[in-house]
């Protein structure tokens, strides 16, 4: 799957991107142009673009990131919100690795509406857990003295029941 | 391989920005900078929006209504109990099962203060409720959702006044929350001169400030209302006008709005004041005999081209089903939290009341879990849980 262009339209312009692990792919340009990051670049460089590198995006997560792009190409009518309600639903759910992948590429490539999508799912996933599972499942070390991590305990106590 | 530890702090903020506020109190102490950062008032501030019922890009969609009522405890020989709950109304897609709104009610208990029980619910704005015993003169800051709250000391009034009203808003010229207390000299050789003062939870003090109107009665409970930066009181001036006070919370300035017209004169006729699409809404039910069924709905266009001007339009005429009497205020722009009578008595002894959820298109009643309602005694406003400390600016890590 090295390269991705759209059959139903093909008068559409097609850029090309590259990812750290130097794979190429076609995108239709409105696709690509959900990210402000390849907008920004593809204004930069005008028509003479040949293809856009994207150092920090590996090739089976840009692939992923770039899905998500050609299914938000176009704006949502009334009738297709819940259809894409339940596309985005099954789209976030990845493995834990593969949604931090796509979480990174998305903050890099900076596309607002797929942040606000996998960082809602990440705090769905964590939101009913305790202080020590949230460290344990983030590797996250407690820099708080046990007096400190106590005293706070202590003042939102009713938080911990 | 990504984990979670390779996320940059920006996504990490927006993850937390994310989470309900339970979860946000838990994860605290799961380290420094997240404690830091969930008490950072930005941070606050941006999940209080985020979370807003209001909010487009809300979060979560459900509205919640905060009711205070009073309800006789029949196991404990008619005492009179006020109940504080939020409601939170969930998957409101569908017509709701056996005719019932699908909600959730979250009990909450009063912080414990002398003369407490008898503390009157006033107003709220981001989370933050005014309570107030106007005998007492007691007025306190409370954050139900995160537990805490704050006694008002140093009035500018402490002995020798009547307080005749209490309002509470956000002044977002300042960013700053602002109580206010209109009071009446005790001592009848001052004639009727009202006066005001002013709170600010900046600074945590009063001050007093200007009001040229001489105010005779404040009703308050459902006559009251803060919205979009003002507080509105149904009042009755020094010789029993009807109309409406209002309270600037930037410009800290008193206005007096007529009502509409044919209601000028009515004396002592149930009216509500509520919030309906951010406008200010007055219910009147014309006098008749027995229970009113039609309520006219009227809303408050106020406009500021350099003067401030305030007209009424009337919006509609609710034709009530038999039983319901009173509005009590919004959920969302069609849905409206009404009480409904039973004039039979329960084991008790009293007349109670049902909070029903009435809507204004299709006109269907469904009911909602709480019954046994004091007549008149429920009020409630739509309320989102904040983060927002009562307690002022100080760090609590720096207490630590």
């Amino acid at each position: 799957m090295a390269s991705s262009t759209s059959g139903s339209s093909s008068s559409s312009k097609v850029v090309k991107i590259r990812s750290s692990d130097n794979e190429n792919f076609e995108v239709e340009e409105a696709a690509a142009a959900r990210s402000e990051t390849i907008k920004k670049l593809l204004e930069d460089v005008g028509d003479d673009a040949d293809v856009i590198p994207l150092p920090n995006v590996d090739a089976k997560t840009l692939v992923k990131v770039m899905e998500w792009c050609k299914k938000h190409m176009d704006d949502v009518d009334e009738l297709n919100k819940e259809e894409m309600k339940t596309w985005d639903a099954e789209f976030v759910d990845m493995d834990q690795s593969c949604l931090y992948n796509v979480l990174l590429a998305a903050n890099f490539l900076n596309i607002k509406e797929l942040l606000d999508q996998l960082t809602q799912k990440v705090a769905d996933m964590i939101k009913g857990k305790s202080p020590e599972e949230i460290r344990a499942t983030f590797n996250i070390k407690n820099d708080f003295t046990p007096e400190e991590e106590a005293e706070i305990r202590k003042q939102n106590a009713w938080a911990f029941e | 391989m990504a984990v979670f530890c390779d996320l940059p702090e920006e996504v990490v903020t927006e993850i937390l920005l994310r989470l309900p506020l339970e979860s946000l109190i838990r994860f605290k102490c799961v380290k420094r900078s997240w404690y830091a950062l969930i008490s950072d008032p930005a941070f606050v501030a941006k999940h209080l929006r985020l979370h807003h019922c209001n909010n487009y890009n809300k979060v979560s969609s459900s509205p919640s209504l905060f009711v205070r009522y009073l309800r006789v405890n029949s196991l404990l020989r008619r005492e009179i109990v006020q109940e504080f709950s939020i409601l939170n109304l969930v998957n409101d897609d569908d017509n709701g099962e056996n005719g019932r709104v699908n909600s959730v009610v979250e009990n909450f208990e009063l912080p414990v203060i002398p003369g407490g029980k008898s503390l009157r619910l006033v107003s709220q704005c981001d989370g933050i409720i005014l309570l107030a015993h106007l005998e007492a003169n007691i007025a306190l800051l409370w954050n139900p959702a995160i537990r805490e709250f704050k006694v008002l000391q140093n009035s500018c009034f402490p002995d020798g006044f009547v307080i005749l009203g209490v309002g509470f808003g956000y002044d977002c010229r300042a960013n700053d929350y602002k109580a206010v207390r209109i009071v009446s000299s005790v001592n009848p050789n001052d004639g009727n001169h009202s006066r005001a003062e002013v709170y600010t939870l900046g600074t945590d003090s009063w001050r007093e400030i200007k009001l040229h109107i001489k105010v005779g009665f404040i009703p308050g409970d459902r006559r009251e209302v803060y919205c979009k930066g003002a507080y509105y009181w149904w009042i009755q001036n020094h010789i029993r006008t009807n109309m409406i006070l209002s309270f600037d919370m930037c410009d800290e300035e008193f206005h007096e709005i007529t009502v509409p017209v044919n209601v000028e004169m009515a004396e002592g006729m149930p009216s509500t004041l509520a919030v309906w699409n951010d406008s200010l809404a007055l219910f009147i039910s014309p006098l008749q005999r027995g229970v009113s069924k039609l309520i006219d709905m009227w809303v408050m266009d106020d406009c500021f081209g350099g003067v401030k001007r305030f007209s009424w339009t009337k919006h509609l005429v609710i034709e009530t089903p038999s039983g319901i009497s009173i509005p009590v205020a919004f959920w969302s722009s069609d849905e409206l939290l009404m009480a409904k009578t039973y004039w039979k008595s329960d084991q008790t002894g009293f007349h109670t009341e049902m909070l029903v959820s009435y809507n204004l298109h299709t006109q269907k009643v469904r009911n909602l879990p709480i019954c046994g309602v004091l007549p008149g005694s429920a009020i409630a406003f739509s309320f989102v849980k904040s983060l927002i400390s009562v307690k002022g600016g100080t760090n609590p890590l720096q207490r630590l």
